[in-house]
């Protein structure tokens, strides 16, 4: 890492700026940043078209999730890029697997939804770190900058959506008036699959358009901290000027003091902002050669020179603040006799503890809330949820329910020989009676067959769904309980006694129909 | 042979006769409206039953063809009328005018004083128009200047509109929707029934239209009152009638509807699922002839709320939930 040869201007910036500059440096390297993008990312999204047509919901999902792979070589090229560095696109895009490899999971799972991943993936792939490390780095790094790199994550996910939209809106627009097309219905939710492949596609074209700018701003935020962080500005001069030296032998030699004074500081300077270990391994490795190799001053020297400057009057200098006293609104009596400049934080200090306790206890009440409003609106849409995220039990996994239609429809409340009951009750004169428990026992025997009744059906639609399953009863059943239920519908409804003879045959039917043969000798005629 | 059997008797021959007679109808006006049979069905449900139909569909698929071929087998009066933004109330109703040669007021009839009216796209009038026929549809009888007119018996109201176009429209009032007994949808005809309604066309005289002069005139005004005579003594159970009354009621406390039907919806409800009872041959009406008819019955009377309707759902999706969930009868 040569910092003379970078090609922005290294001066600490405000975060914006460095999101700003980044949108330069994208503009920059417009066509190689995007060579790259879509070098990498069409290839994918082109295998997700392999998947069924039923399933193109799942291709721009896992496609959008899998966004951040994408990223890594134009990184890659704009970190080479920005120090002067020539670099293909080729190269760039055939070391994907090689940077998509870096902490893959890690970064596809609980990292994916973070907003501020634009700045925080240089920490991975350019430093290499991971694990504490990365998280210490990471805190570091978000002390200025974490808020721009997130709103630049928002501001980034709704360009790519306003692209989207805009690009269907032109489509349709063009669409001629002649062509009836509900936009509703067809294209936001009932959609064929072409138009889901092309809103896939639109997608496609916001996301690339936005890539380039997104990673670029995130890294710019990313080197203006560091340029804080490090002091590459004060780095760079303190080259120039040796440089200058170097170049100019003939100048009249540089004091003892002052040289002493600028590799002092330097030295300082480097030490002070000097990011951990190997974060700076490859500008350690220049900043060895350009100033160990010029002036060779020990270790113990230099130590002691610094030592000497750090007891100087510069590191030294007093300043002395006026703070406002709100002592005399907090103060009780015993501490009238108390100088009135000395400022008592006590009485403040409860109520910053107060309300810090209050905040704490704040947070804890808003998450039960939330979580309250989460459950309430559960309950409140389980339909509606259900739908989606429950499976319908089959016809089989349903319980055989005790009653139906107000009708106990258990095996058990049905008398061992039906036909002989219902013959029974014929006989006494209860007919009604006789054909309601035929009918009964009918509907007892179709729904432990496992077919599935509502409520609200009536006979016919009864013998609707009978007929739907007929897989489960034979011909003889279903002629038997059609017939039954137009007995019944007579009936019950049209108030018509069906002949003894009609009756007969039903209740000698019965056990042959559904178990076995039954005595009906004594059915007596009207 | 006692008195109550020779009632019985006569009481089914004539049932037959009339189940006859309608399938007649039916089978005539099948000739000409192709694909249509249940729209058919629940026109003569409504000229049964005592009602007025409001028919509504896009254009083109046979609503005016309908009213005019029922019109051709009724021996009785037909009158259209084309609703239209200009059209008065006197226009509908008749008025008084003032005849300069008797120098006397006369009573000029309007067009409701028939047997048959065609209402054609009744939402093209205005508010006070359409309220015309307020009175005619509920009383039967219409008054100009202060007296009161009885129309043609049996009389009978059918309307169309067209549910697509809104604009140069003024939606019915809620009292107008009320007076009608049925709202029926027309939907497009099956790809079978259109290529017979092609061919028949093709093969006929006339290139752009059907040939009314084909259907025979089978039935006189005083036969339909016999009909409704009988469709009165069409058998309703207990349970069946609670199970009216409970499918009605249902709506007024059911989520998603703001205002629910109301008494009249019930009376109708029955009315109508006597007439599909005798229309099916039935001499006695089962919780499937009320089911059949429901949502024709009731779809016009509720009003959805606010939420559902921006949600796109149709009164027809509430209702098929109200019966899907109300318990069919049993005893």
């Amino acid at each position: 890492m040569d910092l003379s040869r970078l090609a922005i201007e290294t001066r600490p910036r405000n975060p914006w700026e460095a999101a700003d500059l980044g949108l330069l440096m994208a503009r920059r390297w417009w066509w190689p940043l995007l060579s790259i993008w879509l070098f990498v990312a069409v290839p994918v999204w082109l295998l997700f078209l392999l998947l069924p047509t039923d399933w193109l919901w799942w291709q721009a999902l896992i496609f959008w999730w899998l966004k951040p792979l994408y990223e890594r070589p134009m990184l890659h090229y704009l970190s080479r890029a920005v120090f002067g560095e020539k670099v293909s696109v080729k190269d760039c895009v055939g070391q994907f697997f090689k940077l998509a490899w870096v902490q893959l999971f890690l970064s596809l799972t609980w990292r994916r939804l973070s907003p501020s991943r634009s700045m925080d993936v240089a920490v991975i792939q350019l430093e290499g770190l991971s694990g504490a490390r990365r998280s210490q780095r990471l805190a570091v790094l978000h002390r200025m900058g974490s808020g721009p790199a997130t709103w630049l994550t928002i501001v980034g996910i709704h360009l790519e959506a306003f692209i989207a939209f805009a690009l269907i809106g032109a489509i349709w627009a063009f669409i001629p008036a002649e062509v009836d097309i509900d936009i509703q219905a067809d294209v936001l939710f009932e959609y064929e699959w072409q138009v889901h492949l092309l809103i896939n596609f639109i997608s496609l074209i916001g996301t690339a358009l936005i890539a380039p700018f997104y990673v670029a701003s995130g890294f710019a935020i990313y080197l203006n901290r560091r340029i804080h962080l490090e002091a590459w500005d004060l780095e760079i001069e303190f080259r120039k000027m040796v440089q200058k030296r170097e170049q100019a032998p003939r100048s009249p030699p540089l004091k003892p003091s002052h040289l002493a004074s600028v590799i002092v500081l330097f030295a300082l300077c480097v030490a002070t902002f000097s990011p951990p270990g190997e974060l700076h391994a490859q500008s350690q490795a220049n900043d060895a050669a350009s100033v160990s190799g010029l002036y060779d001053l020990d270790h113990e020297s230099s130590k002691s020179l610094i030592e000497e400057i750090k007891a100087g009057d510069e590191f030294h200098n007093v300043e002395t603040y006026d703070e406002p006293d709100f002592s005399a609104f907090f103060n009780s009596d015993d501490n009238n006799d108390k100088k009135k400049s000395d400022f008592d934080w006590n009485g403040f200090g409860a109520i910053v503890k107060f309300f810090a306790l209050l905040a704490a206890y704040g947070e804890y009440l808003l998450w039960f809330a939330v979580l309250i409003i989460v459950v309430i609106l559960i309950l409140r849409y389980r339909e509606w949820l259900s739908k989606y995220f429950v499976d319908t039990p089959t016809e089989d996994a349903r319980k055989i329910p005790d009653t139906m239609f107000g009708m106990d429809v258990r095996k058990e409340s049905l008398p061992d020989d039906l036909g002989l009951s219902a013959l029974a009750l014929w006989e006494k004169g209860e007919r009604r009676a006789a054909i309601s428990l035929l009918y009964r026992g009918c509907l007892a025997e179709i729904i432990h067959l496992g077919i599935v009744l509502e409520e609200s059906y009536t006979e016919q639609e009864c013998v609707a769904a009978v007929s739907a399953a007929g897989a489960r009863m034979n011909d003889g059943m279903m002629d038997y309980f059609c017939a039954v239920t137009q007995l019944w519908r007579k009936m019950a409804y049209g108030h018509m006694e069906p002949n003894a003879v009609a009756a007969n045959k039903y209740f000698q039917n019965w056990n042959t129909i559904w178990s076995g043969p039954v005595d009906t000798s004594g059915v007596k005629s009207d | 042979m006692s008195d109550q059997q020779v009632n019985e008797n006569t009481f089914e021959k004539n049932f037959e006769q009339a189940c006859t007679l309608l399938q007649a109808v039916k089978s005539e006006i099948k000739k000409v409206l192709i694909g249509q049979d249940d729209v058919i069905d629940q026109v003569l449900v409504a000229l049964i039953g005592e009602g007025h139909v409001l028919l509504e569909g896009v254009p083109g698929l046979g609503k005016t063809l309908l009213v005019r071929a029922l019109a051709k087998c009724f021996g009785g009066e037909f009158s259209r009328v084309q609703f239209t933004p200009d059209l008065m109330p006197s226009d509908v109703t008749g008025h008084a005018m003032f005849n300069m040669a008797e120098q006397k007021f006369e009573i000029r009839k309007g067009p409701v004083f028939t047997n048959l009216l065609l209402a054609d796209e009744i939402n093209r009038a205005p508010a006070k128009t359409q309220a015309a026929l307020l009175e005619v549809m509920q009383e039967g009888q219409i008054t100009i200047e202060g007296e009161s007119f009885t129309t043609s018996q049996p009389f009978m109201v059918l309307a169309t509109q067209n549910p697509v176009e809104q604009e140069g429209t003024y939606p019915l009032p809620e009292a107008e929707l009320d007076r009608f007994m049925l709202k029926v949808g027309m939907d497009y005809p099956q790809e079978a029934d259109e290529l017979t309604m092609i061919k028949q066309l093709s093969a006929g005289k006339s290139a752009t239209g059907f040939d009314l002069a084909s259907i025979k005139s089978l039935i006189k005004p005083a036969q339909v009152a016999a009909i409704r005579r009988i469709a009165s003594k069409i058998i309703v159970d207990d349970e069946v009638l609670a199970y009216i009354v409970n499918l009605v009621r249902a709506t007024r406390n059911w989520h998603g509807i703001a205002r629910g039907a109301g008494p009249r919806a019930t009376i109708a409800l029955l009315s109508a699922a006597r007439s599909l009872a005798l229309l099916r041959g039935n001499t006695y009406v089962t919780p499937d002839d009320v089911k059949e008819i429901y949502l024709s019955a009731l779809r016009h009377r509720i009003l959805l709320s606010a939420e559902l309707e921006i949600e796109g759902t149709t009164a027809d999706q509430v209702l098929t939930n109200v019966l899907q969930k109300i318990e069919a009868p049993r005893k």
